[in-house]
């Protein structure tokens, strides 16, 4: 099992196997190294090659995008897929192209990428660019669809702008956490994301198993034919539209908010009225009538509903519910409490 | 349409209001110094404890005008679509502070997911200096919402520029300077009134925003709390400049910092969490609202 390559990519400042001995090594003999290196990894690929997905001959090859985001860098990251190793670990999987988005670090990569040699290249193109406004572009080439492409994969850093414009298409994910950043936050989006199985989490000096990961995804499951790619539609529909903030602006306008909450309490059914709570914010905002109001803090826009259809409530919905199943909220995937009347899809 | 964006921001630009909140801080300095130095001890202790506890009774009333979910219950998303009804009220108008990268995409999400046409919207941004990337995705929504709605059902819209109240890898030590900055420029931002709607045509109903919206950068803290200091001091009536912070997608177990300042500052309207986990970490004053920033992802 091969463990993190250090040695491979190096520092920033030389190429030479420094990791490897203390003793000084002249160049041949580090080119020497680089080579045994090289040979091993193929090895390794050769390995894992039999479990490869195979990649159908008329499609191009697949795409590998790596991002660092727009606000902060992230060297040590685009040091590593500009090594040979990593370069060799993607040739073995089918990858035709490597593009690096590398932020304020582009005139280091660049020089860093011309220095490799062909071999060192194992046929893939790379590509470096600085920033770019259309990175849904980008991340669309590594979508894998059905005729048109195979899937490629997104190493991206723990951004959720990246991150979430990448699940949002589809392509496979790689997350790697800058943890020079504010308490290393990007590792919790990257870890919840792993528990959820939507992306992969990528470690500094491992990446090659985390695309060995995302290579076995990619077999076991669709991610080479999705259907083609269509953008969420916008306006988005009124059953996915989120109304949390008109209700903010409404409770500037005290007059029109009571009357719509009037409005909506006559919309219930008489037989849920008693399980419905409304209350309104304020100290001096108006009581609704005794019947329904029976609870006397000064609490905010909740809404319980009961539903007319059968919908079971999750388990764990129970917290604070007094009367048991007949008031559990019924919750989708989303934290949106459903109305009776609005079909689950 | 980018020009369009570029031409509407504004840098402090010369507006009556902001300048007499100027002019009355100047003179509030002035007369403290001088009192300061004229005044006995005893004086200055009696009038520094009146002024704290009435600020902190103000604030304390504001907090407990505050909407609050019930124990254990969850705030609702309504997707009945025939309320909330806002298309009948004479103005609807949102502040929001984009901060940089991903917040700025979080942000944009949520207005996208939000979006409903009338005629009646006003939509104010606010970028920080040496953003262009912000401004350039905020022309692009706007074009969006252009195209799709060519008539005056798109609402309009503005922009300002404000300082950035504490930059990546800034140290923690130097962000009050900066801080002050944007306090400072926050003042303009919050008061001034939108060219497009002036009180001639709409009464003052678009003077100060409705509702301030903020997902996590520090410049967001900083002018909630300038928003929240002219309430305290009876410059803004308290039906306006309600404040939600939404807690970034990213945090599903810790709150930020700018998060931590909100909740524990209390001065939010609407505390917000986009994962369950963190608010039943919380507690019942925050309030779980689902993913309003992540895009929708497309079937298969």
């Amino acid at each position: 099992m091969t463990n993190g390559f250090h040695g491979v990519g190096g520092d920033s400042d030389s190429d030479s196997a420094s990791s490897f001995g203390s003793e000084p090594v002249t160049a041949a003999q580090a080119r020497e190294l680089k080579n045994k290196e090289i040979d091993f990894l193929k090895g390794h690929c050769q390995a894992h090659q039999t479990t490869a997905p195979p990649r159908p001959p008329q499609l191009p090859g697949r795409h590998c995008l790596v991002t660092v985001g727009a606000t902060a860098g992230f060297r040590s990251l685009l040091e590593e897929v500009s090594s040979a190793g990593f370069l060799v670990c993607l040739a073995c999987h089918g990858y035709a192209t490597l593009e690096l988005q590398c932020g304020p670090d582009l005139d280091t990569i660049s020089a860093r990428v011309a220095r490799l040699t062909d071999e060192e290249r194992c046929g893939i193109s790379v590509v470096c660019f600085g920033y770019t406004t259309e990175m849904q572009s980008h991340i669309l080439v590594c979508r894998g669809e059905a005729n048109v492409r195979p899937a490629g994969c997104v190493i991206s850093h723990g951004g959720t702008g990246t991150v979430g414009e990448v699940l949002s298409v589809g392509a496979p994910l790689i997350v790697v956490a800058n943890s020079t950043l504010m308490d290393n936050h990007q590792l919790e989006l990257a870890e919840s994301l792993e528990n959820e199985g939507r992306a992969v989490v990528g470690h500094l000096g491992t990446l090659v198993n985390a695309v060995d990961i995302i290579a076995d995804r990619i077999t076991q499951g669709t991610l080479d034919a999705l259907p083609p790619y269509c953008p969420p539609s916008f306006p988005v529909s009124a059953a996915d539209r989120v109304t949390l903030f008109d209700w903010m602006v409404l409770t500037c306008y005290p007059a029109e908010f009571a009357a719509q909450m009037n409005a909506l309490n006559q919309a219930v059914p008489a037989a849920n009225l008693a399980n419905a709570r409304l209350q309104q914010p304020g100290r001096n905002g108006n009581r609704l009538p005794e019947a329904v109001n029976n609870q006397g803090d000064n609490g905010m826009l909740q809404l319980d509903l009961e539903p007319e259809t059968g919908l079971a409530a999750p388990p764990g919905a129970g917290d604070g519910i007094q009367n048991g199943d007949r008031n559990a909220p019924i919750v989708n995937g989303n934290g949106y409490f459903i109305n009776g009347m609005v079909q689950p899809n | 349409m980018d020009q369009i964006v570029r031409e509407m921001v504004e840098d402090f630009g010369p507006d009556r209001f902001a300048f007499f909140v100027y002019l009355g801080l100047t003179g509030i300095i002035i007369v403290s110094i001088v009192g300061f130095f004229l005044l006995s001890w005893s004086w200055i202790t009696a009038i520094v404890l009146v002024f704290i506890t009435f600020l902190v009774w103000r604030h304390l009333s504001l907090y407990s005008e505050h909407p609050r979910p019930q124990t254990g219950r969850r705030w609702i998303t309504r997707r009945d679509p025939s309320t909330p009804n806002t298309a009948g009220l004479p103005a609807v108008y949102f502040l929001y502070i984009l901060g940089s990268g991903g917040h700025t995409t979080e942000m944009l999400e949520t207005i996208r997911r939000k979006f409903a046409p009338q005629t009646n919207l006003h939509r104010r941004y606010l970028v920080t200096t040496g953003d262009t990337d912000s401004l350039h995705r905020v022309a692009q929504l706007e074009a969006l919402i252009r195209r799709c709605f060519p008539d005056a059902r798109a609402g309009t819209m503005d922009a300002f520029r404000v300082p950035r109240a504490r930059r990546v890898h800034q140290p923690l030590w130097t962000a009050p300077l900066t801080c002050l900055g944007t306090a400072i420029a926050a003042v303009n931002a919050l008061t001034r009134e939108p060219d497009a709607r002036p009180s001639t045509r709409h009464g003052g109903q678009f003077k100060y925003p409705h509702v301030v919206l903020t997902n996590g950068p520090a410049t967001g803290f900083i002018v909630c709390l300038v928003a929240h200091l002219l309430k305290l001091l009876y410059v803004v009536p308290p039906s306006r400049l309600k404040m939600v912070y939404v807690e970034s997608w990213a945090r599903s177990r810790r709150l930020s910092l700018t998060g931590r300042l909100f909740w524990w500052s209390g001065i939010a309207d609407l505390f917000c969490v986009q994962h369950e986990e963190l608010a039943s970490r919380l507690g019942a004053r925050a309030v779980f609202v689902g993913s309003v920033a992540e895009r929708l992802a497309p079937p298969g």
